[in-house]
């Protein structure tokens, strides 16, 4: 058994697993381990082997029972996501994901299937430093961005499609089924970042590409979909979420395919950064 | 019967935009040109009528769309309470 110490914004997390999956554990939390254990958990997870898989303890009570480690590893993310936007307070937490551009962050806001993970992906195969996966902390009152870089969950199809075309270079592409694979970038920001820009993916195959400009006004209500339930009253929400519409910049991204998406993204950031 | 603004609402700028949060229902509305002047001009209570004048003196188009459009936007500013009406 070995016990890791998990750092992401205001959230310290503990997880000891048995040495079978250690590579798994570190595969999926790469940018979150940290090598001090004088962190104060503030969730202490135990991971055990049982005859029908793995076990999960949360602070010492019986969680659920898991078939595979990907299960489980995908409960984790999802249990500390869950966690983390309870631990984050009065900052705003986006379901969105996010990169570093130079040096100040797009975040990438979306629903499920409108392009939200794959543009994050592009984005970071095309060379810019991961930030957020998932889900995107902001504090409003000092526009900065927090990392919370976890392995990014994508299509399977889409995934393959996209390997076909282009080498995977900055990161680990793990192709599991038609429906899923896991990205992991080799390398993620560390500290927080200011933010500058707000991207809107919009995928749809029937759609001429292009980018729209947005103001704030029209932005608003749409990215208030997307915030995570606050954790204090819904007004300091609004007035947060109209502080970070006023301060970025916003565009929304009409993609119709793979090319379309990287080469809206490079007219949009310019030429790639140097490798 | 008048129209007059709720005092559950509060108004917030969003860039150039006016956006009406209802604390109650944790809501908030983001208000076109149209809506917008309506708004202002319940800072005083107004008849249907009364508005639909106001509304034909400042923009301009048909009658018949205007009015239309104004028991569209009295309706919602009913429905979200962004309105209440007396007699």
């Amino acid at each position: 058994m070995k016990t890791f110490f998990l750092s992401f914004p205001r959230l310290n997390i503990s997880l000891t697993a048995p040495d079978k999956i250690i590579p798994d554990i570190q595969a999926a939390f790469l940018h979150s381990i940290r090598s001090e254990t004088n962190l104060s958990p503030r969730r202490k997870y135990v991971i055990e082997s049982t005859p029908s898989g793995f076990g999960l303890l949360k602070d010492g009570q019986q969680d659920q029972q898991f078939a595979s480690y990907l299960d489980l590893i995908c409960h984790l993310e999802e249990d500390i996501e869950n966690t983390l936007i309870r631990a984050i307070g009065g900052w705003v937490g986006f379901h969105a994901g996010a990169v570093m551009i130079g040096d100040a962050a797009c975040v990438i806001p979306g629903n499920p299937d409108t392009g939200k993970t794959t543009t994050t992906f592009n984005l970071i195969e095309m060379g810019h430093t991961f930030l957020c996966e998932e889900v995107t902390p902001v504090d409003p009152e000092t526009l900065l961005v927090y990392p919370y870089p976890q392995v990014l969950t994508l299509d399977g199809t889409y995934a393959e499609t996209y390997r076909s075309r282009y080498p995977v270079q900055n990161g680990t592409l793990k192709i599991f089924d038609s429906r899923m694979a896991r990205y992991g970038p080799n390398a993620a920001g560390s500290d927080p970042v200011p933010l500058k820009t707000i991207l809107m993916p919009a995928y749809d195959p029937s759609q001429t590409p292009g980018i729209e400009k947005l103001t704030p006004g029209r932005l608003f209500t749409e990215l208030l979909g997307y915030c995570f339930p606050p954790n204090g009253d819904d007004e300091h929400l609004f007035d947060s979420v109209i502080r970070i519409c006023e301060a970025a910049e916003i565009f929304r991204l009409r993609t119709n395919s793979i090319q379309s998406t990287r080469e809206l993204l490079k007219e949009l950031f310019g030429p790639n950064p140097e490798p | 019967m008048l129209y007059k603004r709720s005092n559950k609402v509060k108004i917030k700028k969003v860039g150039n935009n006016t956006a009406l949060y209802v604390g109650d229902q944790k809501s908030v509305h983001v208000l076109n040109e149209t809506a917008l002047f309506i708004w202002e001009a319940l800072q005083e209570p107004f008849t249907f009528d009364e508005l639909l004048y106001m509304l034909s003196e400042v923009f301009e188009g048909d009658t018949t769309k205007m009015k239309e459009d104004l028991n569209e936007i009295l309706d919602l500013f009913l429905e979200y309470d962004l309105v209440d009406t007396a007699t």
